[in-house]
């Protein structure tokens, strides 16, 4: 019996790394996959590479006429959502005082704004027995040195908060709802900020080393620990986060 | 594919509860199962119950010969460790004035002493590869309005900070250690307290009200936990504790 049989999951920022390899897992559990991504061309080329099984949908998380859309189509299609994942985000690391007010609304929009409503918006599709697992990272509690990334930490850190909210709030709905944390994962997400090749050689390295597992994560051992946080392997957790990081935050 | 096939796991305070809830789930998973527990009769009669396939081995965690004859029984017999539980755990609640040094001394020597020592005593035989996994409790994070626990929740607090020592000092070794971290759970635990049934009840009705999900956990809930903690589905998980109590230190 496949884990996730007869089960409808939607993932936020499915076109790659962790929400990708989410997505797979997934299927090969028995769930009936949709991701959306915001560009539409990269989406289409992940299509081409991941083939059947995975529903991919272009829809910007930051535009509420988006997500409307997006779940009603899910909602209409499939009656239900059992889980969601919220996964999209982005990073725009610059120090403090270079931050622009434009960049600053990105990645709070994408980040926390579109992470909240996206789950307001499954939320009518979601019945008792639903779960919905926050992506929010250990740059909500700890801070890289070599990478100033002031608002993307505060918008995790938002998302942290919402966990713990949003599983009290709909606890009696019968809907629980937990976090996932990554450490440092090898992802495209790291080609998705405006870090330079050279800046990123001389940081990782680094990073690596104060990792107790001298190594870091595959998106593949994040999407085990969702899918035990939206399964009903997990059935009495709640409100957690989960930390997925070699130990990172423990040294 | 079992999860565990193939490997030998070793549960201590596997008499009943969560120790052994965890040792049936890591059978039905493949696993050789050894639990220990420190009352003979009690460990009869649970053999009797469980039937074939996980071994019962009488030892006390608080005494260090004992636990010599245990692990060295086991790797002798086995060959090697790969999964190590550490889960043999008691409390008396009694009011902080009211503790005698008796009593003190007997919760830190299982909960504390017992638990490091258990983990010292099995590091020989376990590889590269292999997980510790301690059994902590919210009480190391949360005070108990309605429960005077100071001595187990101190004790448990050491244990969380051991299983980030650890985590650090064992990792360079490939074997990784977490904490499960329960909430309250329905096991005989209560029973082995000093506390009298109407205690009980009032101090269960008190505790429901507190938590979000609205009930307490099963011991093969928090199994579930222990499970995603001591295979590799947690691979990249490290010194980390996993909270499973319903939302309740979330609140």
């Amino acid at each position: 019996m496949k884990k996730l049989a007869g089960k409808v999951a939607v993932i936020t920022g499915g076109n790659s790394g962790i929400g990708l390899a989410t997505a797979h897992l997934f299927r090969e559990e028995g769930a009936t996959v949709i991701v959306n991504a915001r560009n539409a061309q990269r989406l289409a080329e992940t299509r081409e590479i991941v083939g059947e099984g995975i529903e991919m949908l272009v829809a910007d998380v930051t535009r509420m006429d988006q997500l409307d859309a997006f779940f009603e189509q899910i909602g209409n299609q499939h009656g239900q959502i059992d889980m969601l994942f919220v996964n999209a985000g982005l990073a725009w690391p610059s120090p403090f005082e270079s931050v622009e007010e434009s960049n600053f609304d990105r990645t709070f929009n994408v980040n926390f704004k579109g992470a909240f409503f996206s789950a307001q918006k499954a939320l009518p599709w979601m019945k008792d027995g639903s779960t919905i697992v926050f992506n929010t990272s250990i740059g909500n509690r700890m801070v890289f040195p070599d990478i100033p990334e002031s608002v993307y930490s505060a918008t995790k850190a938002a998302l942290r908060s919402l966990t713990r909210s949003l599983a009290v709030e709909l606890s009696p709905r019968g809907i629980r709802v937990n976090a996932v944390c990554p450490g440092p994962i090898a992802t495209p997400f790291g080609s998705k900020t405006n870090m330079s090749p050279e800046e990123a050689e001389v940081i990782f390295p680094k990073i690596i080393d104060s990792i107790p597992l001298k190594r870091i994560g595959a998106s593949e051992e994040i999407a085990q620990a969702v899918l035990f946080l939206a399964s009903s392997d997990s059935s009495f957790v709640l409100g957690t986060e989960l930390v997925v990081d070699g130990g990172l935050t423990q040294v | 594919m079992k999860k565990l096939a193939g490997k030998v796991a070793v549960i201590t305070g596997g008499n009943s509860g969560i120790g052994l809830a965890t040792a049936q789930l890591f059978q039905q998973e493949g696993a050789t199962v050894v639990v220990t527990a420190r009352n003979e009769q009690r460990l009869a009669e649970t053999r009797e119950t469980v039937g074939e396939g996980i071994e019962m081995v009488v030892a006390d965690v608080s005494q260090m010969d004992q636990l010599d004859a245990l692990f060295e029984q086991v790797g002798n017999q086995h060959g090697q460790i790969d999964i190590l539980f550490v889960n043999a755990g008691m409390s008396m609640p009694t009011p902080f004035e009211m503790v005698e040094e008796e009593n003190f001394d007997l919760e830190c020597n299982v909960n504390f002493k017992g638990a490091f020592f258990s983990a010292q005593k099995a590091l020989p035989w376990m590889k590269e590869g292999s997980t510790i996994v301690f059994n902590t409790s919210v009480a190391n994070v949360k005070a108990m309005t309605s429960l005077k626990v100071s001595v187990y929740s101190a004790t448990k607090a050491a244990l969380r900070s051991i299983a980030r020592s650890l985590a650090v000092e064992l990792a360079p070794r490939g074997i990784r250690v977490n904490a499960v971290s329960p909430g309250p759970i329905m096991t005989p635990f209560v029973s082995k307290t000093t506390l009298t049934q109407e205690e009980v009840e009032s101090m269960g009705a008190q505790i429901m009200g507190s938590i979000p999900i609205q009930r307490v956990g099963t011991p093969e809930e928090l199994a579930q936990a222990v499970l995603f903690l001591a295979s590799n589905n947690s691979s990249f998980v490290l010194g980390t504790e996993l909270v499973v109590d319903g939302g309740l230190t979330q609140i």
